[in-house]
């Protein structure tokens, strides 16, 4: 209860300390500083080497002592320094799936000639995990953990790092600038057709595969034709680019609808339909998706495809249900 | 979680170097370690390098190493009584330090380690405080702050993880100094356990032949530097114990009293004054050294020294530390200030029973109508008219010592010489006792003495009512060269020395470039030795005093501020000298770029892009410079788009941009 309310307290500081944004630069208004555990016991020893040192008056000892906390001082601003060469930026143009890792990607620069040693970051409750920062990487994949179906509003992302004697640890939380859509686990299915025509007791299951497309005849590239059927001998003899053209033998109104007594294996039902509309996807067919209430029109292309992947990450039991009892 | 988990990926620069600073500390405290500890660490030490070379990962169980533990501490504890607390306490470090070395895996268990050895380090610290020692210490701690930056940066080379760390620990070193001299010196805040000390020193017990064994140390014993005139080398009798007391054959003191006196010198300045400073090693006993008759001008430290009837210099605690003092000594007064108080009955304490010969040998040479004078001549007669020699290594004389010496072996040390001396004393009827000190010593610099182990010297005072404390040197009859040039020139045969120094570094003295190397070591640990160990609440007064005239505590105060100030903005220009360095050799040449150009008058405006600024000046310029600067947006381009990690467009860009 307590530690509840303490979370919510926490969260809501930190939503008006660090607000949201696109990208992050880690600045003053940001990052926390605090000496480790191990910079807590470096300070702990200080303090006895000075007993020891006064107490022996040896001036060596004393000496070690002054050293040890110099190099602590240095220490903190050089940690904080480094920290804040860092900026961060979030992309969100990958695809997550469920029970798979979700690896986040972020653009992370460090403003420094000097290559740093390693970033650790954290998700939630998870152990730290390193990014090794080379000069002019792109993007770093952030590992995240594995997430279930569904639309996810993010924790916020811990940053951190020890450098460079593990004396101070800096680090940052940062509110990831969207949300999260982890659509089902695709599992390998066959193609069920329903084509609109025919009735929904008859359904005729056919296996998808480039083999079953007859080649219809060599045309001008256009920019909607998916790459794969670029007749590749043509570009290599430097003919230009040119696409194949391919007979389409699956209708082109193919529904892909959720069994109705799929309740109790519902997520096993929408994996199958993820993989079934990616691999029409990728072979650029014109579907629908049918999903209790839910209805996308057939249509094709990347966007329709993400739109009914978004469907079936958000798709909840009770709309089934209603759709039913009605 | 700080201290995490994971495996870690290390270089192998940090087992590595954990693992050398642990042999090196180990060395520094292993006279203080017990016998199984110090298998134990030879042991992990194995353990431990086999797996930093191989890299295994092989665990050991944590309860092997739990159980292993309490066993060690349960023999440490057993132990504990006899070893003393600081030992005690040393050797449970190091075994804790082996028990973590051989299970290296996470993280924690680096800096567990290196924290360790930080802590050792400053306990071999307490037993090793020259510049050598200090040298190499300081060595280890740069390696464990390098293991420790590599633990942060495992992808990089070892080279950068040294550089890394040692650019941090020089900078780390003003800071140092600046809180050494302006950080108050206390006073010890509670009593500690005393380090015992391994180092050799005069006795206070005296069987001839001992100091033999110390003639052949090479062992620094203390310093001496002179404000005004040396003493001449016959002058030089560094006084330090007085023994009274003889059973036949060794001498030690009567009784352990505590007397302390305060005098003062004559205050008119026709007495011969010597003023010098004494910086004394550390040493086992509690007696000082000084030139007669000393006064003390100022203490070592907190601790007060005494001065006593015996005219000896003490400390109520043998001298764990390097300690330094102030004395003017009066060479031509007296030894008389006591005469009314001492009880002078005691020096004429014999054993009876022992030592026949000579006892019959004194009745027949003098007899109560003789002067002191004349029954001294004639007892130091009889070293001047026999054949006696002086050797370090005179033959054993178990049985009535003094007649063996005196009648048969004729060999001795000087010791010998000043036991017998005052033995046949006392049987005539003078008062007469053994002082043990040093003599002579050599003079490293116009104002500078150091005196060695080999220096240690016995000579005899006898009591002359009207003279007081008179000192003989029976030694000095047989071989002058003693007294005058020092112990190795004295010796019949130089081999005899040669053979038992253990450390010949005293040697090169016959090699006059390495003698003038020794010289000047001699004098660099010299100045460590007074500089830092030496820096005690007075000299930081002083030396604050100097600085910023009279301090009271608001002036301290602001001294102290001041000082926060200072560091802050070194710090603060660290800083600033980075966060100006350019990002990387892309942005170096943008910022040559941009410097190249500006020269001739034009500046790039904030945001504006290449291109415009290009179109912008090029009208501007003649042809080859228009041309150059259209070539250079082309590579300029080329790089940023087609890669980063082209270095072949880079070397483009910066071709172009020498062509401006």
């Amino acid at each position: 209860m307590l530690k509840k309310w303490f979370m919510r307290q926490k969260s809501h500081w930190l939503d008006k300390r660090i607000p949201i944004a696109q990208a992050y630069t880690f600045d003053v208004n940001n990052t926390f500083i605090m000496p480790s555990i191990f910079g807590w016991s470096v300070i702990g020893i200080s303090v006895c080497l000075f007993v020891l040192g006064t107490n022996y008056q040896n001036n060596i000892i004393l000496l070690v002592c002054y050293f040890l906390i110099a190099l602590l001082l240095l220490s903190l601003f050089q940690s904080y320094f480094y920290f804040t060469r860092f900026s961060i930026k979030f992309n969100n143009a990958d695809e997550y799936y469920a029970n798979r890792d979700v690896t986040l990607r972020a653009d992370i620069q460090f403003a420094h000639k000097e290559s740093f040693g390693q970033l650790m970051y954290r998700y939630s409750k998870s152990i730290d995990n390193v990014i090794n920062i080379e000069h002019d990487t792109l993007f770093q994949h952030l590992k995240l953990g594995k997430f279930a179906r569904g639309q996810h509003n993010l924790d916020r992302l811990t940053f951190s790092s020890t450098y460079p004697f593990g004396l101070f640890r800096c680090w940052t939380h940062l509110a990831i600038p969207f949300s999260l859509n982890v659509y089902p686990e695709p599992i390998k299915a066959a193609l069920v057709v329903n084509n609109t025509e025919q009735n929904d007791k008859a359904d005729a299951q056919r296996l998808v595969s480039s083999s079953s497309e007859e080649l219809q005849g060599i045309r001008e590239y256009s920019t909607t034709d998916p790459i794969h059927h670029v007749s590749w001998k043509h570009v290599a003899k430097g003919q230009g680019l040119l696409s194949k053209d391919f007979a389409e033998h699956v209708s082109a109104k193919t529904i892909l609808r959720l069994k109705p007594n799929s309740s109790l294996n519902l997520e096993l039902e929408l994996s199958k339909l993820t993989y079934l509309v990616n691999q029409l996807s990728r072979h650029s067919q014109t579907f629908g998706l049918e999903l209790g209430r839910q209805q996308i029109l057939p249509n094709t292309g990347e966007g329709h495809r993400l739109q009914c992947l978004k469907e079936l990450a958000t798709f909840s039991i009770n709309d089934f249900f209603t759709e039913h009892q009605r | 979680m700080i201290f995490q988990s994971w495996q870690l990926n290390l270089s192998k620069l940090t087992p590595l170097a954990i693992v050398f600073a642990f042999a090196c500390v180990f060395f520094s405290v292993q006279s203080s370690l017990m016998g199984w500890v110090l298998v134990l660490c030879a042991c992990c030490f194995c353990i431990a390098l086999y797996k930093a070379l191989v890299g295994t990962q092989r665990r050991i169980e944590n309860r092997t190493l739990n159980l292993l533990s309490i066993f060690c501490i349960a023999i440490l504890l057993w132990y504990a009584g006899d070893f003393g607390l600081l030992r005690t306490m040393i050797n449970l470090m190091m075994v804790a330090c082996c028990l973590k070395l051989i299970n290296l895996h996470r993280k924690a268990d680096y800096q567990i380690v290196s924290m360790t050895l930080l802590f050792l380090i400053a306990c071999g610290m307490i037993f090793h405080q020259d510049l050598t020692a200090t040298l190499f210490f300081s060595i280890i701690i740069l390696l464990i702050f390098a293991a420790l930056n590599a633990l942060e940066q495992p992808k990089s080379s070892i080279n950068k993880n040294i550089k890394d760390a040692t650019v941090l620990v020089l900078q780390a070193l003003p800071v140092t100094l600046l809180l050494f001299i302006v950080t108050p010196k206390l006073s010890p805040l509670w009593q500690m356990p005393a380090a015992k000390s391994t180092q050799t020193g005069l006795s206070e017990t005296v069987t001839p032949g001992d100091i033999a064994e110390l003639a052949k140390s090479t062992d620094l014993v203390f310093r001496a530097e002179f404000s005004g005139p040396l003493p001449s080398p016959d002058e030089r009798y560094w006084r330090s114990i007085v023994l009274d007391y003889f059973d036949g054959k060794s001498w030690s003191i009567a009784k352990q009293n505590y007397d302390s006196y305060n005098w003062q010198a004559p205050s008119d300045n026709s007495n011969k004054k010597y003023e010098y400073v004494v910086i004394a090693e550390p040493t086992s006993t509690r007696w000082l050294y000084s030139l007669d008759i000393p006064e003390v001008r100022q203490d070592i430290g907190i601790q007060n020294i005494r001065f006593n009837q015996r005219y000896q210099l003490s400390l109520d605690n043998p001298l764990y530390k390097q300690g330094l003092y102030v004395l003017n000594s009066y060479p031509a007064l007296a030894l008389t200030l006591f005469s009314q108080i001492q009880d002078i009955e005691r020096y004429l304490q014999v054993p009876e029973n022992t030592n026949p010969r000579t006892q019959d040998y004194i009745k027949t040479i003098t007899n109560d109508n003789m002067s002191v004078d004349s029954k001294i001549q004639a007892i130091a007669a009889h070293f001047a008219n026999h054949p006696f020699k002086y050797t370090l290594a005179p033959p054993l004389m178990p049985t009535d010592p003094v007649d063996t010496f005196l009648f048969d072996q004729q060999l001795g040390f000087c010791s010998h010489y000043a036991s017998a001396f005052t033995y046949m004393l006392r049987l005539a009827g003078i008062p007469a006792r053994i002082v043990t000190g040093y003599q002579g010593g050599e003079q490293q610099s116009q104002s500078l003495i150091s005196i060695y182990q080999y220096d240690a010297h016995a000579w005899v005072e006898a009591w002359q009512p009207d003279k007081g404390w008179v000192r003989y040197d029976p030694t000095a009859i047989v071989a002058p060269n003693r007294v005058i040039s020092g112990l190795i020139d004295s010796l019949t045969n130089g081999q005899e020395f040669r053979q038992e120094a253990s450390f010949a570094f005293l040697l090169f003295k016959d090699f006059p470039l390495l003698n003038e190397i020794r010289l000047i070591l001699a004098e660099i640990d010299h100045s460590w030795s007074e500089s830092i160990l030496g820096f005690n609440q007075d000299t930081q007064k002083s030396l604050l005093k100097d600085m910023f005239g009279n301090l009271d505590a608001t002036n301290m105060s602001y001294v102290l501020l001041g000082s926060f100030i200072l560091i802050a903005i070194f710090i603060g220009t660290i800083l600033l000298i980075k966060s100006h360095q350019p990002r990387s050799e892309w942005q170096k040449l943008n910022q040559h770029f941009n410097q190249k150009l500006s020269k001739r008058g034009f500046v790039k405006n904030t945001g504006e892009t290449l291109a415009d600024f290009i179109s912008r000046v090029k009208p501007n310029l003649d042809e080859h410079s228009a041309d150059t600067l259209d070539q250079y947006q082309r590579a300029y381009y080329v790089y940023q788009y087609q890669s980063h990690q082209n270095p072949e467009a880079l070397q483009q860009i910066k071709r172009v941009l020498n062509r401006l």
